[in-house]
């Protein structure tokens, strides 16, 4: 299999897959107020206090975070061996991948289309240096408000 | 016209004020139906002069979901309310909010509003929480706190102020304010505000995607009514305005789905 081919068919679903399912949540504090930032390595998804559903997304983050993910999915895909498996098993391994990862991008995505705004790069500009920040495992997509 | 209201409409932003008596009247969904079709029922039903937007909601995963695909109306139960519905007297929808604010008429017949920091009072006439400020006391809110001259070093920029600064503040910052700044001059915008000096409540709606003021130019625009009190309700698409008789915003389509609560004047 072709590099660019194994990338496709296996490391991006999966890739699409985690950084809907696996990532990071990081509560910024200050005083009375705090924000929740969502994604790993760098946060790239926050619900804002405009409107119902509302959620601001970093552009420039969220494909840092992609890159990141696809490296990581192109390596454990690597290590399962899909690359040398034959053509009829790599096949069906990449059918299954990328059911399961439209599937995650629906559950994942469509709420983030409710009422986005994108934004190029900072999510938590409102929030000196000096903010509290704590981070903790996030399983599942982020949370409205 | 509505008799007792005066309307000032530029492009698709509408300003209605009154210094009549008004009773602020909170609404909330009960039956599976849209928005605009509760806020046009109840209005004619209850007699409401006025009727906007007003609670942020959440919504389920599922729910979101059922949103984008169904088409149709969301049961009320699938909208939880952020913050306190209150109506004389009773919590009749939303949960504790205490980090946001209130706007409330907290007796009813008096031609007097307010709005706090915190969970609106239990005992108010007609209150809603959950929702972002303006101006609270006359002090105007924005993205920084901003200090007068001779203000003691190291003062926040951001977030809460304590002695020695807080004698020296002119500006208070908040996060939900700063939130709807960032979206510009295009959103919509939902703002319901009282002058104490001229007993006036001052109601004003942008429709979204249409061109008005951002946060900041709004905030002016009260000051320039003599608002001292005035909080920003559920804002974007969710702007709503049913005044008169008819609709002159209505809420984008998927909201008219899951909004659940208005509030009404008369």
């Amino acid at each position: 299999m072709s590099k660019l081919r194994f990338v496709v068919a296996a490391a991006l679903p999966l890739a699409l897959v985690l950084l809907c399912w696996l990532g990071m949540r990081t509560v910024v504090t200050a005083g009375s107020e705090s924000l929740s930032l969502y994604g790993f390595p760098l946060a790239w998804v926050a619900p804002s206090g405009a409107a119902s559903m509302a959620f601001d997304i970093a552009a420039g983050p969220l494909l840092v975070d992609l890159a990141v993910y696809l490296a990581l999915s192109a390596a454990l895909v690597a290590l399962a061996g899909v690359a040398r498996a034959s053509a009829s098993r790599a096949r069906a391994t990449s059918i299954v991948l990328w059911v399961v990862a439209v599937g995650s991008m629906a559950w994942c995505v469509l709420p983030l289309l409710m009422d986005p705004h994108v934004v190029a790069w900072t999510l938590d500009g409102y929030f000196g240096a000096g903010a509290a920040r704590t981070r903790a495992l996030q399983l599942g997509p982020p949370t409205g408000h | 016209m509505a008799i007792g209201w005066t309307k000032t409409s530029t492009g698709d932003t509408h300003l209605l004020a009154s210094s009549n008596p008004i009773q602020m009247v909170m609404l909330v969904r009960s039956k599976k139906e849209l928005f605009t079709d509760f806020i046009e029922r109840e209005a004619k039903s209850r007699g409401l002069t006025a009727v906007v937007n007003g609670s942020f909601i959440d919504l389920s995963f599922g729910a979101k979901v059922a949103v984008h695909t169904s088409g149709s109306a969301l049961d009320p139960k699938e909208s939880t309310p952020v913050g306190e519905v209150i109506q004389e007297g009773k919590l009749i929808a939303g949960s504790t909010s205490p980090g946001k604010f209130n706007f409330s008429q907290d007796t009813c017949g008096t031609q007097r509003f307010a709005a706090h920091l915190g969970n609106p009072a239990a005992s108010a006439c007609a209150a809603i929480g959950g929702i972002a400020p303006i101006i609270i006391d006359g002090m105007p809110y924005g993205t920084q706190n901003l200090y007068r001259a001779g203000v003691p070093a190291n003062a926040p920029a951001t977030g809460d102020v304590v002695a020695p600064w807080l004698p020296f503040l002119v500006q208070k910052s908040n996060l939900m304010y700063t939130d709807l700044l960032k979206r510009g001059t295009d959103v919509g915008k939902t703002a319901v505000g009282y002058s104490k000096a001229k007993s006036r409540l001052v109601v004003l709606v942008q429709a979204d995607d249409t061109s008005g003021d951002d946060a900041n130019g709004v905030r002016t625009r009260l000051i320039g009514q003599g608002v001292d009190n005035a909080v920003f309700l559920d804002c974007s698409d969710s702007a709503t305005l049913y005044y008169d008789g008819k609709f002159l915003v209505r809420p984008g389509t998927a909201k008219n789905e899951y909004l659940t609560v208005a509030v009404g004047f008369k």
